[in-house]
């Protein structure tokens, strides 16, 4: 392969090596599916390739790379959720509740200063372990909403969602994932 | 109290605030006032929170937790001959 004609910036022999693992671990953390993620990163070099005219040379080249990669993710959730039409199962929220609907036990997993849970590195191994186990639909929202900052809006159209649908998912994963790092939170590491 | 939302409510309410829906001024009035008097909702707003911005950096540089995976030969190969045919056709 010879560094691409085109665009004397843009090197990519040298893509694979430099940029590979990083932009699939990224893949990873948002399919969490080992051939998923490599076929976006495939799907993402040759992108690059056929699109290296339009590089502007502006920024760096990974960070050019990890822009495609971002719409190949989103093109990758949008193809796989018209594919699996398995409905989610009725979601158990109200076992989190009494009756009146107070929270059956404390959700917090500390009692204070939440923010400090960033700086615990085994709140991010549980959040990666919990998302893993979300029903699919409220991952494939929550990963559009809350991983890749989509607004409501474009996930609705990605997802083909009303924006009610939308808010019962997004509800429902953000209390599944808050309810399931708790319940595997020992409070070391 | 009367008009006051309970926690499961407040827990919508949030949600659905993190996603910009507009909420009624009786139910913001009612939000506020569960939360300025409910600490474990107060913590629970901030713990969601907490986990959105994990969330978007998972994978990336930011997560200190990100994992070690790396493409197997095999999808290296894979993806070599991929850029490969794409430059000659």
């Amino acid at each position: 392969m010879q560094p691409n004609p085109a665009n004397p910036q843009l090197d990519p022999t040298i893509w694979l090596d430099q940029f590979g693992d990083s932009l699939y671990r990224y893949a990873m953390s948002r399919l969490r599916d080992p051939e998923a993620a490599e076929e976006v990163v495939q799907e993402t070099f040759v992108s690059g390739l056929k699109a290296a005219s339009q590089y502007s040379g502006q920024g760096a080249e990974g960070a050019w790379l990890m822009g495609i990669l971002k719409r190949k993710v989103i093109d990758f959730v949008r193809a796989r959720s018209r594919q699996v039409s398995t409905p989610d199962v009725e979601d158990p929220i109200d076992s989190l509740f009494t009756e009146s609907g107070h929270w059956r036990n404390d959700p917090r997993i500390v009692e204070s200063q939440p923010d400090a849970l960033l700086e615990r590195t085994e709140f991010w191994q549980m959040l990666r372990q919990c998302l893993s186990g979300l029903p699919q639909r409220q991952a494939d929202v929550f990963t559009l909403r809350e991983m890749e900052g989509l607004s409501g809006e474009d996930v609705c159209k990605e997802l083909e969602l009303t924006s009610s649908n939308l808010w019962v998912l997004l509800h429902r994963a953000r209390l599944r994932l808050s309810a399931c790092i708790k319940s595997h939170w020992t409070g070391d590491a | 109290m009367f008009g006051m939302p309970s926690c499961k409510e407040v827990s919508r309410l949030v949600s659905e605030s993190m996603d910009n829906k507009k909420l009624p001024l009786r139910k913001r009035f009612g939000l506020w006032m569960h939360l300025h008097m409910c600490d474990v909702c107060k913590g629970f707003v901030a713990q969601l929170k907490a986990i959105r911005k994990a969330a978007g950096q998972l994978g990336t540089a930011d997560d200190p937790a990100s994992s070690d995976a790396t493409l197997s030969a095999e999808a290296r190969e894979r993806i070599q001959r991929a850029m490969r045919d794409s430059g000659t056709s």
